[in-house]
């Protein structure tokens, strides 16, 4: 309804004033409505009721607009008083979705794309972004590395696409960046998409073939500045305890397993009468109530020429392990300004009419300490949970002095108490309480700038050219240094070091590209075109030196080394190349009939510098189609009225994964083979530095390839209160990059060669519900992914590989991939319970009528003959469990009543195996697991735990699925009661929005596995499931508040 | 019409002028040179250290225990695996009682040999193109070279040759499918005697370059004319080759009559101390140096050796040796072999006494000498055990 305004105005015209109330169609008022005269600057804004006030001339037209409401107009002839009703705007409050280069309405889109919104993120309160995405979208796993502050997280999307690297690509703003997604601070993120399947994420061909996640930071909005801050302290706990022998049942073990060896006990009677409890070793070394923090203030506002969004944000968390000592900790700070401005927008002509630029700089400063975590030799867990109970934390004076006369290096306590040293036998297990208090670290350092702009010039109605420049400039480094200390005779530094890193890594971006949009009546068109080039390149230099002149941490520099300089090691460089390259052209297009019937294809080539030449050049292709039922006008007429939206969809599309390295198609030459030759300076000559041959070339090297099919539904019920979305998808991945099986005599490295396949297939659900019952509101979200993995072909001659495997304490080889199983797998014997008497060894005998484990006897664990050629040995070795889970699930359950706010969410993971590797067999002292104490020891007491022996003459303890248990687990991973304010009492003190909350993390834990976390353990795919001592997360209890002016 | 031509052109433009050539997409590699075919001297003489390098290597052989000294003695009667426990590097105790499958078989030496022999056709070949070698003194040092290639050839050969028997070799480098056919001993036998006597011509050519004797000198651990005989002459024993024991025992004797080698005190021979290091009686030594460069994670490095670590007792307290992890103890029946007082056995054998030490796996109290950790040469800096 546009009324034409009065071209003439009476110079006399007087003023009037002009006041009413904008209310919605529930009759409750619309805070910050603008009200304007139409064809003017003259304007205001509705207060918090709803009123306004405004002085126009008479006649002139008012019009009222909000975001989420249908602008209206009304004619102002004389000093009245309005109510201006406006109504809900279904068509704009539909949903977006962002897609690569563009945004689409999620009605129409037709891949696989999940979203995760910034307010559902921050309710969850994590350090990374990762962290609060997990659980909240099907068909993506998250895991940790571990629980230790700052540790990474491994997305993977839709199962293991690659032997190699299976990460994501990241984009932040369109722009790719390197190092994963940890530095960015969830507070800044409006919405996370993760484009699962091919089709969506094909926009980014060759990098796309493990999924794509798109983070969108947040911008300003036109309207009144508002200010928020919000902040929390936590408190975390470990959430358990691993349960391991006290002292009395430690001296106990200990004595049988020397006794059944035909040896004498250690203890004696008395010994073990007055041991009690011992040392709680887990007690002394977790750090109880390690604090958690974080501050965010952030600001944003705007006109409708120029949108800001500013904010800062910090973070810090100690570790439950050695944060108390400064040896498991994290910070970081970041500061963020994104800002939209629009310098013109003509209402005049429709061409050349409009110029939006967007500037976003993100500055973000890391500094972070970290113990080793899941490690068999020397991780501070895994040495607590393996120490002789029965030894006191600290030495008693007399043996304190004893140590320090032998040792003088031995570590000492601030109080001037000396740690106790492990006993004889211990390798390299030490006191873990020593191991936290030692006299050295390594702190680093990240600063992590990501700035892009962009221009976009509106040429012609729905055309629209876009040209932008990114760049992600790290740098980092770490310090680290060590004095003199002795903690064991395997693990002891002779000479103090200190050695310093730092690395620059620079990558830039460079995209242009024309997007048009366009309605001829029913069809709707929709074309991408452009281009995009983007380096990266990197530099290091690193040195270390000895002897440092005095014991301070804080002089702990290069500078202040004394070593020789035949000692001093320097090393820099770039990493072997200049810079790796990508050069790409991409082509997108949409067409939909009536919203009824969609259909899009997309095309991208690309070129990448790590090709071999001739191979440079790579083209991806997608399609996709969906059917919008719902939009049918046969189905509108006879339509139940509780379906709002049924919409099916399917896609095809072929990604690519160039991580491969980047010289692996050319002959090079490895440098730095010495040898000493002649006499010199030195007794024992000069050096001379020699030259071979590297790995042999592979001048045809390619991508990885991955091809993607899904097929889907999505639908509304109930009034839009139901919404249910289902997919099935199967992903190949061809010509994985592997080393090609050569035989070890050509005395060189193997040429990497495109040869492996791999197949994940999988089902993804996704259900919510929401419902509004007078003043209460709930709602219930899931998700769960069952997946599937199968490596069709490693490449390699005999389709089998191990990968992790560990001689010396006697397990052997206990993670293996192979053709035709899933990747990878728990590797070992299986076993048939014990052998309880003689009679039993005796009968268990092979083909040729011997017996079959010779070196048996009761109490033994008896092996199956898995291939039935009548002999049990490696032979028999084969698939006892797996790491990756069959199921993941989440639930996020919310209601909110009068203010009250409650949220659940948990995750759930079924279907995985862990591999508790909790003992070394070749240290006999070393302290057990509580369920050591269901051993065997006469007829009939166990059939699972063998009889306690060192000498292990028929090796009970080589990998067999006695270590492996069910980690499935269901958890609470959050809970969060939250308080808002009534707007009415904060309004007089000029607040918008208060609210506090209490919140927990990881409360409770439904498992049946025993060890301390089922929920990670991996820090690589060929250790998932593996549980080394690994580091728990935490039991968190939080108290926060956010206010917003 | 006209304005859409205009968008069309400024489209094109557009993507033409941002649009990137081959040259935006090829990298340059910035410290690894690409393997060619013509060598100067440099080149010759880093392909050359590259080949000794392995010498280096062995105690931790591309991760793998596989030291060649441990490995040789380990089936006789001398000593025992020893270790943690039966299960503590497994294969060395299966390999000690003649039981070793063929899954366990010690794969790092394997590797490492041959990864030497490839260094060393390399090296050959880059001899046979090599440029700049004009005046006679050159061709005198090319020939020094040749020499000391071949000499290394047959060495890392005939050790592949005593522990496997049956093996390939190959002096060019292999195509695709990187086959080669395995040769008999006797074969293998032949070819290790052709490289030596290609390396005795090219001896004879080098003269003053490939000396009899080098301790002492600028060629100080290089191979020299000595180690070749001595070379031949294990060889040719092994094989029992009785035809070639005449031209063996006249190598023998010139290398006594050279006049430059002598024995010195058995038991200083072992210390491994610098002064006990390239002595008279030294004809050929692997230069192993503490520089603590090796690491758990990087087997290709550094010259130290893990060999003293891995055969020392474990936890010792002792004045002068240290402590390792216990490994190839002694057995009692090799040092009752002695009479008492014996220089040989006080020098190769070692006794603690009870609570010095940790006692493991196959335990005897005695423990082998020659090479035993000692404190004064251990590393300060990096991986103290592999180094």
């Amino acid at each position: 309804m546009i009324l034409v305004l009065g071209l003439s105005v009476a110079a006399f015209a007087q003023n009037i004033t002009v006041s009413g109330v904008v209310l919605d169609a529930a009759r409750q008022p619309i805070i910050g409505a603008f009200v304007v005269e139409q064809g003017t600057s003259n304007g205001t804004s509705a207060s918090l009721d709803g009123e306004f006030s405004i002085k126009v001339k008479p006649g002139a037209v008012l019009e009222v607009s909000c975001i989420g409401y249908v602008t209206r107009t009304v004619t102002v002839s004389n000093e009245q008083r309005l109510e201006i009703i406006l109504e809900d705007d279904n068509e704009m409050l539909e949903e977006t979705v962002v897609v690569g280069y563009g945004v689409q309405k999620k009605s129409v889109v037709t891949a696989s794309i999940s979203k995760v919104d910034g307010d559902a993120l921050n309710k969850v309160r994590a350090s990374t972004v990762n962290d609060a995405i997990k659980g909240k979208v099907s068909g993506v796993q998250i895991t940790q590395a571990s629980g230790q502050p700052g540790s990474g997280s491994q997305i993977k999307i839709r199962g293991i696409g690659s032997v190699n690297n299976s990460d994501p690509l990241y984009i932040v703003d369109g722009m790719a960046v390197d190092g994963g997604i940890d530095y960015l601070n969830p507070n800044d993120i409006q919405s996370v998409e993760i484009l699962k399947d091919a089709a969506s994420a094909a926009i980014y061909g060759a990098r796309a073939a493990n999924g794509v996640v798109l983070v969108t930071t947040r911008n300003g909005e036109k309207g009144k500045a508002s200010l928020t801050y919000n902040g929390s302290y936590g408190w975390q706990n470990p959430w358990r305890k691993k349960e391991v022998l006290n002292a009395t049942e430690y001296m106990v073990i200990m004595n049988e397993a020397r006794i059944n060896d035909g040896g004498a006990p250690l203890y004696s009677a008395a010994e073990i009468a007055a041991a009690g409890k011992g040392t709680d070793w887990q007690d002394e070394t977790f750090n109880y109530n390690a604090p958690i923090t974080q501050h965010q203030l952030s600001v944003s506002g705007g006109t409708d020429k120029a949108m800001y969004f500013v904010s800062l944000g910090y973070f810090k968390q100690d570790g439950i392990v050695g944060g108390n000592y400064g040896k498991s900790n994290y910070d970081r700070l970041s500061v963020r300004s994104n800002n939209t401005y629009i310098p013109f927008e003509s209402k005049e002509r429709n061409f050349l009419n409009k110029l939006t630029l967007t500037a976003n700089i993100a500055y973000s400063n890391i500094n972070s300490t970290g113990i080793t975590t899941n490690s068999e030799f020397g991780s501070v867990l895994g040495s607590a949970v393996g120490f002789n109970p029965s030894i006191p934390v600290f030495a008693s004076d007399a043996e304190a002095a004893r140590i320090l006369a032998e040792h003088p290096t031995a570590i000492v306590a601030a109080d001037g108490r000396v740690y106790s040293l492990p006993p004889t036998g211990y390798q390299e297990l030490t006191n873990p309480v020593a191991n936290l208090d030692t006299p050295s670290n390594t702190y680093y350092k990240t600063h992590k700038i990501v700035a892009n702009f962009a221009a976009e010039l509106d040429i012609l109605p729905g055309l629209k050219f876009k040209t932008s420049f990114g760049t992600d400039l790290a740098f980092w480094r770490n310090r680290g240094y060590g004095f003199e200390q002795y903690k064991s005779s395997m693990n002891q530094t002779l000479t103090s070091w200190v050695n310093m890193g730092m690395n620059e890594g620079l990558r830039w971006q460079v995209e242009n590209y024309f997007s048009y949009n366009r309605q001829f009546g029913k069809h709707a068109i929709a074309a991408v075109l452009g281009q995009s080039a983007m380096s990266y390149s990197y530099i290091y230099v690193s040195g270390t030196d000895y002897n440092l002149k005095e014991t301070n941490p804080a002089m702990a520099y290069i500078d202040s080394a004394i070593g020789s300089t035949d000692d001093e090691r320097t090393s820099g460089g770039t990493g072997g190349y200049d810079h790796q390259r990508l050069a790409s052209y991409f082509f997108r297009f949409d067409y939909n009939f009536d919203e009824r019937y969609m259909l899009e294809f997309t095309l991208r080539r690309d070129g990448s510098s790590r090709f071999g030449p001739g191979h440079k050049w790579a083209t991806f292709p997608a399609v996709s189609a969906g059917w919008n039922m719902t939009n049918e006008p046969w189905f509108r007429e006879g339509r139940p009225d509780w379906i709002n939206q049924l919409k099916l969809r399917a896609s095809w599309g072929r990604n690519g994964n160039e991580n491969i390295g980047n010289f692996r198609y050319a002959s090079l030459m490895d440098t730095g083979q010495e040898y000493y030759f002649g006499i010199g300076a030195t007794p024992y000559g000069n050096m001379y530095s020699g030259a071979s041959p590297a790995a042999l070339a592979n001048p045809t090297i390619r991508w990885e390839e991955s091809e993607q099919v899904d097929v889907g539904f999505d639908a509304r019920l109930f009034g839009d209160r139901l919404s249910f979305g289902y997919d099935f998808y199967n992903k190949r991945t061809k010509g994985m990059l592997m080393d090609k099986p050569i035989p070890a005599y050509v005395g060189q490295g193997a040429p990497m060669s495109n040869l492996g396949d791999m197949r994940n297939w999988g089902h993804e659900f996704e259900i919510s519900w929401q419902h509004q019952v007078g003043d209460f509101h709930y709602s219930v979200s899931a998700n769960a992914s069952l997946l599937r993995n199968r490596l069709i072909n490693l490449g390699n001659e005999s389709g089998e590989a191990v990968y992790q495997s560990n001689g010396a304490s006697g397990i052997g080889d206990y993670v293996k991939g192979s053709n035709g199983m899933v990747w990878p797998y728990f590797y070992g014997m299986k076993t048939n319970g014990i052998f309880q008497n003689w009679a039993e060894v005796e009968s268990y005998r092979d083909r040729d009528g011997n017996l079959m484990q010779p070196s048996a006897q009761p109490g033994d664990v008896r092996f199956v003959d898995v291939n039935g050629d009548g002999y049990v040995n490696d032979n028999d070795r084969t698939m006892i469990g797996k790491g990756m889970p069959d199921w993941t699930a989440g639930l996020t359950m919310s209601a909110d009543w009068k203010g009250i706010d409650l949220t659940l969410f948990f995750q759930g993971s079924f279907g995985n195996d862990v591999f508790d590797y909790c003992m070394r067999g070749d240290i006999p002292a070393q302290n057990r697991p509580g369920w050591v104490l269901d051993r065997w020891i006469g007829e009939g007491t166990s059939n699972r735990i063998p009889r306690m022996t060192n000498a292990n003459p028929n090796q009970n303890w080589r990998s067999s699925d006695l270590w492996v248990k069910d980690g499935s687990y269901v958890r609470l991973k959050t809970a969060q009661l939250g308080y808002t304010f009534p707007a009415k009492w904060m309004k007089v003190v000029f607040i918008k929005n208060f609210r506090v909350y209490v919140a927990g993390e990881n409360l409770l834990t439904f498992t049946k596995y025993e060890g301390f976390d089922p929920e990670m353990a991996s820090d690589g795919y060929t250790t998932i499931g593996v549980d080394r001592g690994i580091y728990p997360q935490s039991r968190t209890i939080t108290l926060g508040a956010s206010i917003t002016f | 019409m006209k304005l859409y031509k205009f968008i069309a052109v400024v489209a094109f433009a557009g993507l033409v002028l941002t649009s990137c050539g081959e040259e935006f997409l090829t990298a340059h590699t910035t410290h690894q040179g690409a393997a060619g075919a013509e060598a100067t001297e440099n080149a010759i003489l880093s392909y050359l250290t590259a080949t000794y390098q392995p010498l280096l290597m062995d105690s931790y052989a591309n991760y793998n225990y596989n030291h060649i000294l441990l490995l040789s003695d380990l089936r006789s009667d001398d000593i025992y695996k020893g270790g943690g426990d039966a299960g503590d590097q497994s294969w060395m105790y299966h390999m000690s009682l003649f039981q070793i499958p063929a899954s366990e078989s010690p794969t790092g030496i394997w590797s490492l040999y041959y990864t030497a022999i490839a260094r060393a056709n390399n090296t050959l070949m880059a001899i046979d193109n090599a440029v700049g070698f004009d005046s006679d003194a050159a061709k005198r040092k090319l020939a020094g070279y040749k020499a000391e290639a071949l000499f290394l050839r047959a060495y890392y050969l005939h050790h592949l040759w005593k522990l496997y028997g049956n093996i390939p070799f190959f002096t060019e480098p292999l195509e695709d499918p990187f086959m080669s056919p395995q040769k008999t001993a006797d074969q293998i036998y032949n070819d290790i005697m052709a490289d030596i006597a290609e390396a005795e011509r090219a001896a004879a050519e080098a003269g003053d370059e490939f000396p009899m004797y080098t301790n002492g000198t600028m060629k100080q651990a290089r191979a020299n004319l000595a180690a070749l005989y001595m070379l031949k002459a294990r060889v040719v024993m092994y094989q029992n080759d009785q035809s070639k024991y005449g031209e063996v025992a006249s190598n023998m004797a010139a290398i006594i009559s050279s006049g430059r080698y002598g024995l010195i005190a058995f038991d200083a021979l072992w210390t491994g101390a610098d002064e006990n290091d390239f002595t008279p009686e030294s004809i050929f030594e692997s230069n192993q140096i503490s520089d603590g460069k090796r690491d758990w994670g990087s087997a290709w490095t550094g010259c130290g050796t893990n060999l003293p670590a891995y055969i020392s007792p474990n936890e010792l307290s002792d004045p002068v040796f240290c402590g390792g992890w216990g490994f190839g103890p002694v057995r009692q029946a090799t040092w009752d072999m002695y009479e008492p007082g014996d220089v040989r056995r006080e020098a190769s054998i070692n006794k603690f006494a009870d609570g010095t030490y940790g006692p493991r796996f196959q335990n005897t109290g005695l423990f082998q000498k020659k090479y035993a950790a000692r404190t004064a040469l251990r590393s300060p800096i990096g991986t103290v055990d592999l180094n």
